[in-house]
């Protein structure tokens, strides 16, 4: 009886042995890769999309982690405290790396310090979106509405603190407006009651809305992005319209723990920019409404910084905390 | 008081504390809001004070009416089993499957006095075959299998 | 293209050797996940996500909605053998079911669930290829107001679901709703009762929570007192299923009734499954002349809930499909299936991808036969289970438990949540303190807060808006009535016991 326990412990070492004894110098056997929502969205979308392309590309074999919880900042916190030799990687976005930071009262890691860049991925603008019956023609109606009304021009968002509510909170403070926010508990639901005609529009991520505007149920006012985006050419952005230099969009990129090994993120990132470059891989990423990015470890970090100061002041001047 | 449904008085008061709690956090805590944008705390301060009233009726119905035997707990499968779950939870982080299911079946076997410790070693090798079959080969989900994170 | 046209084109696409392929490993897959307690069909459905990039569209989706409606019958096995729910949608089938396998009548509980299964499956396939885009339309009307009357609806409904006193049943369907509010706000981000833990932000995991009162309470309180060899073998026997003319007269009307409630929920974005089975639990009981028989072995408790169920599985397509609007994390998942494939999903795909369409609906009647044909010879498998002696099965049974929550979001956390829900469940049996209504609760609670905040905040706290717009008002009064019906019953009742 004890012999059949060692026997079967015996057979599980066996079937992850193959993944241990790898010649390669990096990296070494499978590379967790730690998405920090649950399956199913939009970061587990790119990541899987994302690794799909280097496994064939490269040879790596990776295993997707899926540890959502707490708006992203759960995985994070878990990549944050990973061993740095490069066998754990991560997608941040937006919300978990630039966000919640500020958002949040208090936060398990910080996003400037615990983790090294690699690779931004892909980015996408929010779009303002009414209802095909809607009495608004263009995003300067909407506006005018607001003003005269204000508090009166309901819209829906994905909810508080997302990327979607602050950059409307962005928007009004620089126009000057006051809309009545009504968030839902994800995108789906703020669509929904927007094509239903409940609220006046929605505010939410290219992605989770242009199958909409494609078949016509939902009408694109203006993309928050600084320019038009080629899945909507026909739709202005905010920048254009007179708000200069009001940009907003929605990102993710590769990071790991911090101080990760120099040769490490450059093989890392050559790998990343070579999959950026695939065109099936490009179509299944725009195909969504996303944009493809790419570039140095050097020039994410540059951004992020200014990512993480931008939405800083968007959330101090909404007001909205999270404790 | 004692010829009474002891049980159910006790328990009325205890849900009726707990339900005063919840609104007392609640309202404290929480911004109630107004009627237009409510707050985070009215609807659990509510509810609150909705189980306190509901644990104030049970104490009284319980009141009248006759004593009604105390129910009896055995110990030994509740903490077996309670305490096995915990240790699995604790396990399948930082060391892996294997040694958690390990840990798991050779706890929550001593719920019962029945199992000796060979039936309980063929079970264990039974179970970790089993997982590995079902969950990483034919569902194929990624629970490392050991692993050594402390 | 006419309608019979495009019903045998979707048959020529399901019916091709490799959608039938693809059609069978998803109802298997779905099978082995809906018996397994815990482990949830999302994190199945993702994990073979990225597969479906290289497969054709259509089986792409034959597939993972074989998935999807398959746990629906698998579901309902361990609640009728062990009182251990295989997916929280099938939790109420433990009422009655579990008393019924007690009786020495588990197979055919099992055989009828497939019935049950099949029946509702099929309604809810009519329903979706009939009515599509009507019902799409029509759930769209539906507002922040509606959605708030009919869950009170759901809940008036659904109070005396649990027999024994009903403070108790209302004090848990609060306790349910409480435990609902726990985690982030959605309209300020505010954690609430989350007191620094930041697994709780995203609130309590409804797999936890049933796993832990329904089956880790449950093992808990019969190790010991569940007898070895409780079971004649004559009840193991295929010829065991065999329902009586009893069952068959009792089973049709509780499977309409629940395939038409299914079929209702299922449609509308946000609720579904799990919704729909409690619901219908609550309308047979509700509606019986006897309703005393229920917690008891009552068939009807079973058939209900498991046609309402898989009625549900199969509509929720509705808004999927004919909107582009996921219902659930499931679906949303599906649609990403469909967008990858430069599909674009809304009113215009019946008419522009018809083969994908029909193809779909074609095989979701495939896959339920299939599902039928898979699942009977099993009973006898898992009925023979119960011949094991319950020292060797209930280490099997809670390994799956922890496994299987854990599973789900690849969180420790969830399964310390089953470990203190157990210890309350076993607290609650012990004072007699039903679970269903907890469960219930916990469903409903953030729906109705979610969307009564919601309706306040767009009438401007005028409550008006709940009676000024006609669906709502309509839901309320049925409601109202549902109300007063029950009070005047009781009354009747107590009159008749004073005079008697």
């Amino acid at each position: 009886m004890k012999n059949n326990a060692l026997k079967s412990i015996a057979c599980a070492a066996l079937l992850i042995l193959p993944a241990v004894g790898m010649a390669q110098s990096y990296p070494k056997g499978s590379i967790d890769f730690i998405v920090p929502f649950s399956a199913g969205g939009g970061t587990d979308f790119a990541s899987r999309v994302l690794t799909e392309k280097l496994s064939e590309q490269q040879g790596w074999n990776f295993v997707i982690e899926n540890r959502g919880g707490a708006g992203g900042n759960i995985g994070l916190s878990q990549l944050a405290r990973a061993k740095n030799d490069g066998q754990v990687m991560g997608m941040g976005q937006t919300s978990n790396m630039a966000i919640n930071p500020t958002l949040y009262a208090s936060i398990p890691y910080d996003s400037l310090n615990d983790f090294t860049p690699i690779a931004l991925i892909s980015s996408q603008p929010m779009v303002l979106a009414v209802n095909q019956n809607s009495a608004y023609e263009d995003f300067e109606s909407l506006v005018a509405a607001a003003r005269e009304n204000p508090g009166k021009v309901s819209m829906s968002t994905p909810g508080s603190g997302t990327v979607s509510h602050l950059s409307m909170e962005v928007f009004s403070d620089q126009a000057d407006v006051e809309f009545m926010h009504v968030p839902y508990p994800g995108a789906a639901q703020a669509v929904t009651d927007a094509i239903g005609g409940h609220v006046d529009f929605v505010t939410a991520s290219l992605p989770s809305l242009l199958s909409h505007i494609r078949s016509g149920s939902l009408k694109a006012l203006a993309v928050t992005s600084a320019e038009r985006n080629a899945a909507l050419p026909d739709v202005p952005s905010i920048a254009e319209l007179g708000y200069e230099g009001f940009e907003a969009s929605d990102w993710k990129a590769v990071v790991g723990p911090a101080g990760l090994p120099d040769d490490v993120v450059a093989t890392f990132n050559a790998a990343i920019n070579q999959a950026l470059q695939d065109e099936r891989l490009i179509e299944t990423i725009e195909s969504e409404g996303s944009t493809v990015e790419g570039g140095s470890a050097d020039e994410l970090e540059a951004y992020l910084q200014a990512e993480y100061e931008r939405w800083a002041e968007a959330v101090s001047t909404s007001g909205a905390t999270v404790e | 008081m004692l010829n009474r449904d002891i049980v159910d008085i006790i328990t009325g008061m205890a849900l009726a504390a707990l339900g005063l709690i919840i609104a007392a956090y609640a309202s404290t805590h929480y911004n109630l809001g107004t009627l237009q944008r409510m707050g985070p705390g009215m609807v659990p301060m509510g509810i609150g004070l909705i189980i306190a009233l509901l644990g104030i009726m049970l104490s009284i119905g319980g009141a009248s009416r006759p004593r009604f035997p105390m129910p009896s707990i055995e110990w030994r499968p509740l903490t077996a089993i309670l305490g096995g779950i915990l240790l699995f939870s604790l396990a399948v982080p930082r060391v892996g499957l294997v040694p958690a299911i390990f840990l798991l079946t050779l706890i929550t076997s001593l719920a019962d006095k029945q199992l000796r410790i060979k039936t309980v070693l063929a079970l264990i090798a039974f179970l970790i075959l089993a997982a590995i079959l079902i969950f990483r080969l034919a569902l194929g989900m990624n629970i490392p299998i050991f692993r050594w994170a402390f | 293209m006419d309608f019979f046209g495009n019903l045998s084109l979707g048959l020529h696409t399901a019916l091709s050797l490799s959608n039938l392929f693809y059609c069978f490993v998803g109802v298997f897959l779905g099978t082995l996940l809906g018996v397994i307690p815990g482990v949830g069909v999302l994190a199945a459905i993702s994990m073979l996500f990225p597969i479906t990039f290289h497969m054709e569209v259509t089986s792409a989706l034959i597939m993972l909605a074989g998935i999807w409606y398959g746990t629906s019958y698998g579901g309902s096995t361990a609640s009728i053998l062990l009182n251990v729910p295989g997916t929280p949608a099938n939790a109420v089938v433990c009422l009655d079911g579990y008393p019924m396998a007690q009786k020495g009548r588990g197979a055919v509980a099992l055989f009828m669930t497939t019935v049950a299964s099949f029946v509702g499956g099929s309604i809810g396939i009519v329903i979706l290829t009939l009515f599509a885009p009507v019902i799409a339309q029509y759930a769209l009307s539906m507002g922040p107001a509606e959605y708030f009357s009919l869950m009170l609806l759901g809940l008036i409904a659904a109070t005396g679901i649990a027999d024994g006193s009903a403070v108790k049943g209302f004090v848990m369907v609060m306790l349910g709703i409480f435990l609902g509010s726990i985690g982030t706000d959605v309209y300020t981000g505010t954690q609430r009762f989350a007191f620094g833990i930041p697994e709780l932000g995203d609130g309590i995991s409804l797999v936890a929570l049933a796993m832990g009162v329904f089956g880790v309470a449950e093992l808990i309180i019969s190790v010991g007192s569940v007898k070895a060899n409780r079971f004649k073998s004559s009840d193991l026997t295929l010829r065991a299923m065999k329902p009586t003319r009893d069952d068959m007269r009792r089973s049709w009307l509780p499977m309409l009734r629940g395939s038409s409630i299914g079929s209702f929920f299922g449609a509308l974005p946000g609720t579904g499954p799990s919704l729909a089975a409690f619901i219908a639990y609550a309308v047979e009981k509700r509606s019986s002349k006897d309703p005393s028989r229920f917690g008891k072995g009552a068939i009807e408790g079973i058939m209900a809930p498991e046609s309402a169920n898989n009625a549900a599985d199969q509509t929720s397509f509705i808004p999927t499909l004919a909107l582009g609007i996921p219902g659930s994390p499931t679906m949303a998942l599906m649609l990403g299936a469909l967008i990858i494939h430069g599909v674009t999903p809304g009113p215009a795909l019946m008419t522009e991808e018809p083969s994908l369409f029909w193809g779909l609906v074609m095989s979701f009647w495939i896959g339920n036969i299939m599902l039928v044909i898979l699942n009977v010879p099993l009973i006898g498998v898992w009925v023979r289970l119960l011949a094991v002696p319950y020292h060797l099965l209930f280490p099997v049974v809670l390994m799956f438990i922890c496994l299987g929550t854990y599973s789900v979001n690849n969180s420790a956390f969830d399964v310390l949540l089953v470990m203190i829900f157990g210890a309350l469940g076993v607290l609650m049996r012990k004072l007699a303190f039903p679970a269903a209504p907890l469960i219930l609760g916990f469903v409903l609670g953030p729906m109705m807060e979610d969307n009564f905040r919601r309706a306040m905040l767009l009438s401007s706290g005028d409550f008006a808006t709940f009676i000024n717009r006609p669906i709502s008002a309509t839901i309320l009064s049925i409601a109202a009535f549902i109300m007063l019906w029950s009070f005047f019953s009781t009354l009747k009742a107590r009159r008749a016991l004073t005079q008697g």
